[in-house]
């Protein structure tokens, strides 16, 4: 029997599709940095992400929904919920929580480093 | 036992309260003790480094655990009241014994807290870059309307 995979694979799954689509759409590095919209708020992408494909889970552990129901057709809306809870090898890969939990904070910590050097970067392209 | 997390969580938390007292403290700090004043030395963004502090606290916090899983002490030693010294980790263990949905509920609160605390972060920073930002911006005017007021003073004494 395949073990399904509980919410915190989701999460982390989701958040490292979110992570890809970050490094996507940031500014490259040889970009002067303009305190636009995206600059500021790309480093969200994962979390939204991460969030939307849990939403099924979170509802099924609130008691709002059955797991039968979190697993049905509807829920694959959320980023394909019901399919991915029964993938194999995904999970394999995310059904242990200390991984989840390395995967999760080594991709935070990019994300703060981002962060701070994009200020960096506003200060010196500023003061130029 | 409530996961990992959740005493991460608590060590997190504790982390942002020294944060935030040392950020609100730090014009006194400068002027009263000589490790601020190598801190600016150092950088004068050194504020921006505080998350790796509240990590550093996230990591005490996990203290037993890690005595625990490097084979330096037993499970049942780990519970010792000493080590309630790790926010109250022994006394957190013996709660969720004595009722199964305490663990729930503080896995739950552990989450929650996490959440909160590493989306307030991210918070900061965008806080941070548009304060550096106007800061810089308020300088280059008044040095452009300095610039412009010099002439007309050369040419009067001129």
């Amino acid at each position: 029997m395949i073990d399904e995979l509980k919410g915190i694979g989701h999460f982390t799954l989701w958040f490292m599709g979110g992570f890809v689509v970050f490094l996507r759409v940031k500014p490259s590095a040889k970009q002067s940095p303009k305190l636009t919209a995206l600059t500021l708020y790309a480093p969200f992408i994962p979390f939204v992400l991460g969030i939307i494909g849990v939403i099924p889970y979170l509802l099924f552990v609130l008691g709002i929904i059955s797991h039968e129901t979190a697993l049905s057709g509807v829920f694959n809306l959320f980023l394909f919920y019901g399919v991915i809870s029964r993938v194999e090898v995904l999970s394999n890969l995310f059904s242990n929580f200390e991984i989840d939990a390395v995967l999760l904070g080594g991709l935070y910590l990019s994300l703060v480093v981002y962060y701070i050097d994009l200020v960096k970067k506003i200060r010196a392209g500023y003061a130029q | 036992m409530p996961n990992k997390h959740f005493y991460f969580a608590m060590g997190a938390a504790n982390g942002v309260l020294v944060a935030y007292g040392i950020r609100k403290a730090r014009h006194w700090l400068y002027q009263h003790t000589q490790w601020m004043r190598r801190l600016y030395r150092w950088d004068r963004d050194w504020f921006l480094y505080f998350p790796f502090l509240i990590g550093l606290f996230g990591v005490i916090a996990l203290t037993p655990d890690i005595l625990h899983a490097l084979g330096i002490l037993p499970k049942a030693e780990t519970r010792a009241p000493v080590f309630n010294l790790f926010y109250f980790h022994s006394y957190f263990e013996w709660l969720e014994n004595t009722n199964p949905k305490i663990d729930w509920l503080l896995n739950s609160i552990g989450s929650i807290a996490l959440a909160i605390i590493a989306i307030g972060i991210l918070f900061f920073y965008i806080a941070e870059a548009k304060r550096v930002a106007q800061a810089i911006d308020k300088t280059k005017q008044t040095n452009d309307q300095n610039q412009k007021s010099r002439p007309r003073m050369n040419k009067r004494h001129g």
